[in-house]
């Protein structure tokens, strides 16, 4: 059972719009990303998810150098900076840079691969070391891909691709992790029948069935049926502060947790609360 | 099965074309740049041809006009003289007058005319919407909206964004005109005044703000793509009156009215969709369209003419 703490604070997501951009503002210099990192490493936190941007990375690297033993999971493509760089480059600006970066042989053994074979593994493990190239192999704990790639596999029914990146974190030795706002159609699908018990998936759970969807009841049902899977509950706090944690209570299905704060004090407490409900 | 035609796959298609699929529809796709054909039929797995030409549109029961804004006015005339019912993306058009000469042929051709002002579906803007409604007529107001993002700076490349136009004021500016039109269902508005200017773009604006008043009611719109300390889009929406202030950000609305206060959060509202991809709205908007065109119900996007005439005013005055 893990906690990992999240990163929502330093890039300003899904907050109210002014606090957003406050957080966002407040998190622009890496030392307060290094304060509130430390803030949770005391609490007794070592798991830490981030999404991979221009203000993460730098951060977490910094942040392993004093403290070697933690583990980290990077999160891609994190969609603002993707479309960003989609506006500003173009799709073949950014897909050469991107090719650039991955090394140009590279990239084209993996698309030869695709397109002769129709597997994604050899392009998803090219596209993961584009993204997590600079983390060092004894932190990365796993590997996750963000909820809007993932919807969007899920809503154009590649499940190849899904699979070809479980397929790519097997060979690396890492664990998958999928990040998504339908977890009911993934879980369903990617868990059925004893398949890929050892990928994790993270969603919203909370008290208020806040985009839990299609809706609350059927995920808490599909989540009983694969009670003893790796599930992470999210945004648990969106139905309230003090429903969340009796809300997870005696929910033997939920296998961790995840959270992000920007607050010391609400760092401790929530993982004291949490631990004290045994994760 | 319903067959829809999806004309132009750029980014905008990643958003809708996987809710389409997911509908269970037969989606096919028009697409004259390489790169994003091979991305559309081999991510996809659905027909992609070049050309609108390549295709006999007749069949279609939909076409999704997803291209960029200039192009609008010529495809939809296309598609409506061919009986085919027509979701286009914001704008309509880039002109007030091509934009009512669509809304003419779609009445003339009997099929509908949508078009993709997603913020209408947003859950914070339905409830708002309730909130006014709930409140009832007040005797005078005033109502601001900002929306700032950070999409073009000093290292955006030049594109259909930014070419005279369209600008800050055709891309963020309808959405806001539009907002004020479907939340208030104000009408008859004029132009009081109006300013701009370009920050990075050296053919379109990248920031304005403008006044529409009704004669009772000040309507103030702002917009600005090119703000640095924006992560992204952000949209606020302030009402004040005498007796009431309500405001939003799209995350939580606060009110305070006759001395009570209270805020509603957006986990509060109900955001349960069968597939989510990037928030509520999209499922909502393309389940409004869809539906619509299942029940047999004509739809004519009118807000969707006036929010361009309203562009080309405030593009006039500055």
């Amino acid at each position: 059972m893990t906690i990992f703490f999240g990163d929502n604070q330093f890039l300003g997501v899904n907050h109210s719009g002014g606090r957003s951009n406050e957080y966002f503002a407040a998190y622009a210099d890496k030392n307060k990303v290094l304060r509130t990192l430390n803030d949770a490493l005391d609490s007794g936190i070592s798991d830490f998810s981030f999404t991979v941007s221009d203000r993460t990375v730098g951060a977490y690297l910094e942040f392993i150098k004093t403290n070697p033993e933690v583990n980290l999971h990077p999160c891609f493509p994190y969609a603002q900076f993707v479309n960003n760089k989609l506006t500003q480059k173009g799709t073949l600006g950014y897909s050469l840079e991107l090719a650039k970066k991955a090394g140009f042989l590279s990239i084209l053994k993996s698309l030869n691969h695709y397109f002769l074979f129709k597997e994604s593994t050899e392009l998803m493990k090219v596209i993961t070391t584009v993204f997590t190239s600079e983390i060092p192999s004894k932190n990365l704990k796993s590997l996750s891909l963000l909820n809007v790639f993932v919807d969007l596999l899920i809503g154009a029914g590649r499940w190849d691709i899904l699979i070809g990146f479980i397929q790519a974190c097997r060979e690396l030795e890492v664990e998958a992790n999928f990040y998504t706002m339908n977890p009911t159609r993934l879980m369903e699908t990617l868990w059925a029948n004893g398949r890929n018990a050892d990928v994790r998936i993270t969603f919203n759970f909370n008290q208020k069935g806040f985009r839990m969807n299609p809706n609350q009841d059927i995920v808490m049902e599909t989540c009983k049926r694969f009670e003893g899977h790796k599930i992470t509950a999210m945004s648990l706090f969106s139905g309230g502060d003090n429903q969340a944690f009796k809300f997870v209570e005696n929910k033997s299905y939920i296998e961790s947790v995840l959270f992000g704060s920007s607050s010391k004090s609400r760092i401790i407490n929530n993982v004291n609360k949490f631990r004290a409900l045994g994760f | 099965m319903t067959k829809i035609l999806v004309v132009g796959g750029g980014r905008i298609s990643l958003s809708h074309i996987p809710h389409l699929i997911a509908s269970g529809a037969e989606v096919s796709v028009v697409e004259p740049g390489f790169v994003n054909r091979v991305i559309c039929k081999h991510f996809f797995g659905i027909e992609v041809r070049k050309k609108l030409k390549n295709y006999n549109i007749s069949i279609f029961d939909l076409a999704l006009v997803l291209t960029p804004p200039d192009s609008h006015f010529d495809i939809c005339k296309e598609l409506v003289r061919a009986n085919v019912n027509c979701f286009v993306e914001k704008p309509l058009s880039t002109s007030a007058s091509d934009s009512l000469e669509l809304l003419r042929l779609a009445r003339e051709a009997n099929v509908s005319l949508f078009s993709g002002y997603v913020y209408r579906y947003h859950p914070m803007i339905l409830k708002l919407k309730d909130i006014v409604k709930e409140i009832g007529p007040l005797d005078e107001f005033e109502v601001s909206f900002q929306m700032l993002s950070n999409v073009v700076n000093k290292d955006t490349s030049s594109s259909w964004r930014t070419k005279d136009g369209m600008g800050v004021l055709g891309d963020l500016g309808s959405h806001l005109f539009d907002l004020a039109l479907y939340i208030f269902n104000c009408s008859d508005l004029e132009l009081i005044s109006a300013s701009g200017c370009q920050i990075f773009s050296s053919n379109a604006l990248d920031k304005f703000s403008a006044i529409f008043s009704d004669g009772k009611t000040s309507y103030k719109f702002e917009a600005n793509w090119s703000c640095e300390s924006a992560r992204k889009a952000s949209l606020i929406i302030e009402l004040k009156s005498p007796s009431c202030t309500i405001k939003t950000d799209m995350q939580s609305i606060s009110i305070q009215n006759n001395g009570s206060e209270r805020e509603i959060n957006i986990s509060e509202c109900f955001t349960d969709v069968e597939y989510y991809l990037r928030g509520e709205e999209f499922q909502s908007q393309l389940q409004f369209v869809l539906e619509t065109l299942n029940k047999n119900e004509g739809f004519i996007d009118i807000n969707a003419a006036v929010v361009d005439d309203m562009v080309s005013k405030v593009r006039g005055f500055v």
